[in-house]
């Protein structure tokens, strides 16, 4: 028996005289609330054809739906505001991972206001009333996630010891040349493109597939690193997320009537694949592991049993019916969820002044752990640490940046077309298979194949300028005024190379190093070796 | 879980004892201001915008975005998300808006929640003391039955058409307003059927299914024009401005109030019904919401305080008031012809004179809040007779 009939019966015999009905009573007619029309179709349709008579298994009333969340925020904020201030909660974190909580919370609020929109453009295709109240739901519980990110930001605003970052993320990640990645990944490819597509990325990959190793890691590494404002917020949002990959399972058990679609199927999967895991795996990586002192489980093993076994194996397995096989690219990413974090990190430290953050050299204790786990680190990574480290990298009076050294040695720093992230061609171990291709006059660079073949596809849905072309010119120490990135006292840097609140950079110190942001595809000609 | 067990470093002594030793000895930083480049709505910056304001990844081409440069990825054939074109109007700062209610996503779960947890206890107390025993039977099998059912048809296609204005707007406040609209309008619809559920549980020859409602959505004169009406705003008008304003400066404020209202709330007493006035209390609030927050973007950010494109806008909303009247109009006329199929004629309430007054009452009310901040003439009496027709 149905579990809505279940619920009637248990009501029913409640009270004998029935004077009351179960939300999922209504939510049984929601499939009778449409009616048809000759212009009735999606404002943005789908290459795909989404079947009205799709059903939603969460069968939430808008009553209902309210009801849950408000408990769930009242026991969060309760934890928040009562429980947390009481523990002096905010200068409980260690410093590295408060710092790294300045980037994370505004960059997964990012995804949040992505996925809000995303959702909407869903709840616009489907034609299902019943997966349009599943989408809407959606909509709202994204709402609510912006709203926990930012809180976090909020909270670390008030009660930690550098709220300088905290406080306006939302302008400083204007320089931040890492923050491209996250628009492209989260903040248009979740509604950027066919809905379905948005669903894909959104739901199926970034929820289904990244939800467990970003959200169940990152909860524990903050916990691990002194941080219970984290877990409090974001295991909440975890609670949502269920529903979610419930949605985007339906969108695509929703496009199954028509076999003439399911062509486009595996190559929206591998793009959305490729697209989420680009930015995620060497993000969330580099966050976990450069930005604790208190190490967990290393990043690599996470994903490969998140990512690899659980979800290229199970969840995909269930959709294996309709014929979807697992990404061609599952084995790069692979290769990448060893190494893309470190090079990220590399270049997160060569770029220090632009995120906004004050980032900590890996110490000795932190090589050991690295080299352990990473067998080979030190020797690529480990040696270029302690080579920065003495040539002042956290000296104020050096005038070093890890760019400018980069830079000097031929290691160019180039912006990969596709995923907008930067990468360096000579010094990265992920799996890079650097390109360099030329259209209507203006070179691109590519780090690897798969975002390669995106962009020959579909061109002029990569057509804008990226961070070196934004700021040539610049020079750093205005950039990084230009964007709010400096202390009350008019003269300290937000971001800064090392933890102490001693020896800070100023804006002088980043004029010492004397660098105007280049662009690398016109300065350097750079062409592959090979 | 992760195979891992791991040392929660807030409560370990050890860990903690290396952390307070890279926990500098004062605050780094004094100022703890939250978004301090973000303009005020408010004395002081409210929970409701620090949570929300500016969290839209942006492009610079959208005024009040503190993004340097455009959107990475764009849709097939290199369209951007987030496009100023997206609307007629113009606006000097689109991160400009405040919902007067300030309502982000735990003060308005919170209050739906008690709607909800008060529904259920008025439902289960009218449904248990007798209340419900008053009802005259005609109005529950005719007007409830079919035409209270029709209503779920407007709730839902207005529904329906916020999900192109949520994905359109161009900033994260006014997203947010209008997701909770939308979502106010799946929850109406919801509502009434909820009822109908209920008095299909009471009364034996009380059909809860939709299929009368939706005939009469359908055919019923009553509701053509109505029915045309959500239809066009739903999926023939693809500017979001243009779709807000027509559905909550104009049609729900004129249409949708009289029939919650004048209708259904005021009508359903006089025929022994007190649990549909209740119902209709939440839609009423929820309209009040949305048309404040209506207000708020489009007469006092959009015209009053938009420096540089007021007049510009204003042209907009006159013409798109001037386009959208008339199907309200007709709307309204044709539902006035419900009165004939009513149980109970009633001297002072159903007779022509008091239904003019209740056309006068909204329109009136319309005018003040919606036609005259834009400097809108129209003909009010015109406007009433024309509609009192339908009567
Ligand atoms: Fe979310
Ligand atoms: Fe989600």
């Amino acid at each position: 028996m149905a579990a809505s009939n279940l619920a009637v019966k248990q009501a029913l015999k409640n009270n004998p005289a029935p004077s009351s009905v179960d939300p999922q009573e209504v939510h049984k007619w929601l499939q009778d609330f449409t009616w048809d029309f000759k212009e009735k179709a999606g404002k943005y349709p789908t290459k795909y054809d989404m079947d009205v008579n799709t059903r939603e298994q969460f069968k939430l009333t808008a009553k209902e739906y309210a009801r849950m969340e408000s408990a769930k925020e009242e026991r969060q904020f309760g934890t928040l505001l009562d429980g947390l201030d009481r523990l002096d909660a905010g200068n409980k974190v260690h410093p590295r991972w408060g710092e790294f909580m300045k980037l994370v919370a505004n960059f997964l609020e990012t995804g949040e206001y992505g996925a809000l929109a995303g959702s909407a453009l869903l709840w616009d295709t489907a034609q299902s009333p019943e997966q349009r109240n599943g989408y809407l739901a959606q909509v709202i519980d994204e709402v609510r996630h912006v709203n926990q990110c930012a809180s976090v930001s909020y909270y670390y605003s008030k009660h930690y010891y550098d709220p300088a970052g905290f406080t306006n993320m939302r302008q400083l990640r204007a320089i931040n040349p890492l923050y491209p990645g996250v628009k492209r990944a989260f903040g248009e490819g979740f509604l950027a493109g066919d809905a379905v597509e948005s669903s894909i990325n959104l739901q199926l990959v970034a929820e289904a597939c990244f939800t467990n190793p970003l959200i169940v890691a990152l909860t524990e590494w903050a916990a691990a690193n002194g941080d219970e404002i984290t877990p409090t917020v974001f295991l909440s949002i975890e609670t949502d997320e269920l529903r979610h990959m419930a949605n985007g399972y339906q969108t695509i058990v929703s496009i199954m009537n028509n076999p003439d679609t399911m062509k486009y199927l595996q190559t929206d999967l591998d793009n959305a694949f490729w697209t989420q895991h680009k930015f995620l795996t060497p993000f969330v990586g580099a966050a976990l592991e450069y930005g604790s002192r208190f190490k967990v489980e290393p990043w690599a093993k996470s994903w490969n049993r998140w990512v690899y076994e659980d979800w290229a194996g199970i969840w995909l397995g269930r959709l294996q019916q309709f014929g979807l096989k697992s990404p061609k690219c599952l084995a790069d990413a692979k290769k990448d969820a060893v190494w893309a974090h470190h090079d990220l990190a590399l270049l997160a430290f060569a770029l220090w002044p632009l995120t906004g953050i004050r980032l900590e050299l890996p110490d000795r204790q932190d090589m050991e752990w690295f080299e352990a786990n990473y067998p080979g680190w030190y020797e690529h990574y480990g040696k270029i640490y302690e080579e920065w480290r003495a040539l002042g990298f956290e000296d104020p009076r050096s005038g070093f940046s890890g760019a400018v050294w980069m830079l000097q040695r031929g290691h160019g720093i180039f912006i990969d077309h596709t995923s907008s992230l930067p990468f360096c061609p000579t010094l990265g171990k992920g799996a890079l298979k650097p390109s360099f291709l030329e259209k209507n006059g203006k070179r691109f660079a590519f780090s690897e194949p798969h975002g390669e073949r995106m962009w020959l596809q579909e061109p002029e849905r990569y057509e804008f300028q990226n961070f070196f072309e934004q700021f040539e010119g610049w020079e750093l120490s205005d950039l990084v005024k230009a964007a709010g990135g400096v202390r009350s006292d008019g003269k300290t840097l937000m971001a800064q190379p090392h933890l102490r609140s001693t020896d800070m950079w100023t804006l002088d110190d980043l004029k010492r190093i004397n660098f105007t942001v280049p662009d690398p595809m016109r300065i350097l000609n750079w062409q592959p070796a090979h | 879980m992760s195979s891992n067990s791991f040392v929660r470093g807030m409560v370990d002594p050890y860990r903690q004892t290396i952390i307070q030793a890279a926990i500098p000895e004062q605050p780094l930083e004094s100022k703890r201001d939250h978004i301090p480049f973000a303009k005020r709505g408010w004395r002081r910056l409210t929970e409701y915008e620090a949570v929300m304001l500016h969290a839209q990844n942006s492009v610079d081409s959208v005024p009040g975005s503190q993004e340097v440069g455009e959107s990475v990825q764009k849709w097939p054939g290199g369209r951007p998300n987030y496009s100023i074109e997206s609307t007629a109007v113009i606006a000097g700062n689109w991160f400009y808006f405040r919902d007067p209610a300030k309502r982000w996503f735990m003060p308005y779960v919170k209050q739906k929640t008690e709607e909800g947890q008060t529904a259920e206890r008025t439902m289960k107390s009218w449904a248990e003391s007798g209340d419900a025993g008053m009802m005259n039977a005609d109005w529950r099998n005719q007007i409830l039955g079919t035409h209270y059912g029709a209503l779920v048809y407007n709730e839902y296609g207005l529904f329906s058409a916020h999900s192109t204005t949520v994905y359109s707007a161009l900033s994260d406040l006014l997203k947010t307003w209008i997701s909770e609209a939308g979502f106010d309008k799946n929850d109406a619809g919801q509502m009434i059927q909820m009822e109908r559920i209920l008095l299909g549980k009471l009364f034996a020859d009380f059909d809860p299914s939709l299929a009368a409602a939706k005939q009469a959505w359908m055919q019923d004169p009553i509701w053509q024009p109505a029915r045309e009406f959500v239809q066009h705003i739903w999926m023939g008008v693809y500017d979001w401005v243009e779709q807000l304003w027509a559905i909550h400066g104009i049609y729900d404020h004129i249409f949708g109030q009289f029939v919650r209202r004048e209708f259904f709330q005021r009508l359903a007493g006089l025929h022994g019904d007190t649990l549909t006035p209740f119902i209709q209390s939440q839609a009423l609030t929820y309209h009040q919401q949305a048309s404040d927050a209506l207000q708020a973007f489009c007469v006092k950010m959009l015209i009053d305080e938009e420096p540089v494109y007021g007049a510009h806008n204003r042209r907009y909303l006159r013409a798109w008031t001037k386009r959208y009247l008339p199907g309200t109009q007709a709307a309204l006329k044709a539902f006035l012809a419900i009165y004939k199929t009513l149980p109970l004629q009633v001297e002072g309430i159903t007779c022509k004179a008091s239904v003019e007054a209740a056309v006068r009452r909204i329109v009136n009310d319309w005018a003040r809040r919606f036609a005259e901040p834009i400097d809108y003439r129209f003909d009010a009496e015109a406007f009433i007779a024309d509609v009192m027709q339908g009567y």
